[in-house]
This record gives structure tokens, C-alpha cells and sequence, in this order.
């Protein structure tokens, strides 16, 4: 996928707008999940991954080592998902764990589950939610993402070991509670 | 395949396959319209630039004119004003007996006419 970059990255770089799309068909989402690992909010994290994909695709000439791109990329979405998350706080908005999803007719069960997962992702550092997002959802390599990530390979294996047990207890307290208030 | 993988689908944003292609698009319009910004606003302040040098010269020329017109309108009298003493008495010996006016003019701003 490094060696993919690069040359995406040079080629975007020149103006080529196959390029950029391909880029942003395969980072919109990995950008979405890192930063739901930081806003914790499905809606939020959809614009704080566009925001920061279209702001690194702008300076694209910044990024020093092409080949390894995700790293550059989620490092400024962390950073946007974090002013986000202080803007936030100054409005004193509500944490938008209310899914604005609703109105756009999201089916209750889908909101139900969202809000069950996202709580149970409250449980995780951030890089372990970023380790098991990445591998659970986006289907990536150990490998990718220890790059991504700045993490050995080893750490992302742990991440993700820790991760999934807390998860798994989690939801499955949290569905005994609702079984017996039920 | 992992096994062990947890079920994250409903935090997919490629799941509504309608809204994340609109997503893309979004993202995009927004990388070219950026992209498109930045040369507008260049040519933008160069035009800023050149409309801002074209008036200042054309200040200049109002300011300019009624000196102009003014030394049009008397040119004896200006040539006299502020020229070599020496060279105007042996211009007046060689052409004739100069006018009243004349040598006032040639030494002061005195309206005598």
C-alpha cells in the first residue's frame, strides 16, 4: 500500500485528479475511524474525516515522506478531531452522542446499536480504539497499521487483544442490563 | 478472516453506499474548489495592483495639469521668473529696452498688470 501512495501522492501532486479521488475513496474512511476514536460520534466523525482529508489533500507538496502517507494523514486528522472536540467544549455543545443521524431516518435498531458500540468504545484508550476500528472495520494488516499508527507490530497485536476483551465485556454487561430491565 | 472480529458494520459510513459516495463527492468539490482558490485570489490582487497603479497615475495627472496649463498661458513671464540675473540684462541689452514689467517679474512674484 506504501508503494501505492507514493506513487498516488506524486501523481495528486501534479494535478492528476484520478489520483486524489482514488486517495480519497480509500482514506475517507480510515480518516472517519480515526477520528471517531477521538469525537466518539458517528455524525462528527464524518465531518471532522472530510474536513481534515480534503485540508491534507490541499497541502499534499507538506507531506515529506510520501510512502508513508496514512501516518501524515491521520496525524492531521487526530489533530482536526481534537480543535474539534475543544470547539466543542467552548460552545458548551452537547456531546453528540444524540446522533443527528435520526432525522436522516436511520433506522432506531441501527441508532440503538451505534450508541451501544460507541459507549463500549468510551472503555478503550484512543489507540486501542484506533488498532481494533482499523483492523475489525477496515480490514487492515497488523502491518498497515502499526505504520499508520507509529506502533510495532507486537503493540498492535496487544492493542487489539485488550481491546476486543474489553468490548466483549462491555456489550455483554451492557445486554444483560438491558435483558433485565427489559 | 479473523474469527474474533467484532461487528463494527453499523458504525460503517460505507454501509449507506448512497451518502458515502456523496461523502466522496463532497470531499472532493471541496479539495478543487481549495484548489481553485488560491490562483483566483493571485490574480485577484494583481488586477487590485494594477487598477491601484493606473489611478495613482491618473491622480498624479490631475494634479499635474493646471501647472501645466499655467506655464502654457505665460511663458515669458515664467521664463523670466528664477533665471540668471546676469543673463537676463544681457538678453534685454541685445534685444532693447525691457517692458515696466518685466524686471519686477523677473525678480519677484508681484502682480503689477
Amino acid at each position: 500500500m506504501d508503494a501505492e501512495d507514493t506513487v498516488l501522492v506524486a501523481r495528486a501532486r501534479s494535478g492528476d485528479a484520478a489520483a486524489l479521488e482514488i486517495l480519497v475513496r480509500r482514506y475517507l474512511r480510515p480518516a472517519y475511524i480515526v477520528a471517531l476514536s477521538v469525537v466518539r460520534s458517528a455524525a462528527d466523525a464524518e465531518d471532522v474525516a472530510q474536513e481534515a482529508l480534503m485540508g491534507a489533500l490541499h497541502r499534499l507538496d507538506q507531506c515529506r515522506e510520501p510512502d508513508r502517507f496514512a501516518r501524515w494523514l491521520f496525524t492531521a486528522v487526530r489533530h482536526r478531531a481534537f480543535n474539534y472536540l475543544e470547539q466543542r467544549k467552548l460552545r458548551g455543545a452537547l456531546l453528540s452522542s444524540q446522533f443527528p443521524e435520526e432525522a436522516r431516518q436511520v433506522d432506531p435498531a441501527t441508532i440503538r446499536l451505534r450508541k451501544r458500540l460507541i459507549a463500549s468504545l468510551e472503555k478503550l484508550s484512543e489507540t486501542q480504539r484506533q488498532v481494533v476500528l482499523l483492523h475489525d472495520l477496515e480490514e487492515w494488516t497488523h502491518a498497515e497499521i502499526a505504520a499508520s499508527l507509529d506502533i510495532s507490530e507486537v503493540m498492535s497485536r496487544q492493542h487489539l487483544f485488550v481491546a476486543r476483551r474489553l468490548l466483549r465485556q462491555h456489550l455483554a454487561n451492557d445486554f444483560l442490563q438491558e435483558t433485565n430491565h427489559g | 478472516m479473523d474469527d474474533d472480529r467484532i461487528d463494527f458494520s453499523a458504525l460503517d459510513p460505507k454501509r449507506d453506499a448512497i451518502r458515502f459516495t456523496r461523502m466522496v463527492e463532497m470531499t472532493l468539490a471541496g479539495i478543487r474548489s481549495s484548489a481553485l482558490g488560491a490562483p483566483k485570489l493571485v490574480n485577484q490582487l494583481v488586477v487590485w495592483g494594477r487598477t491601484a497603479v493606473a489611478a495613482a497615475a491618473l491622480l498624479a495627472l490631475v494634479a499635474w495639469l493646471p501647472t501645466l496649463l499655467e506655464d502654457g498661458r505665460s511663458p515669458s513671464a515664467s521664463a523670466l521668473r528664477g533665471s540668471d540675473p546676469v543673463e537676463l540684462i544681457s538678453q534685454w541689452a541685445k534685444t532693447g529696452v525691457p517692458s515696466e514689467a518685466d524686471p519686477l517679474d523677473a525678480l519677484g512674484d508681484l502682480d503689477v498688470r
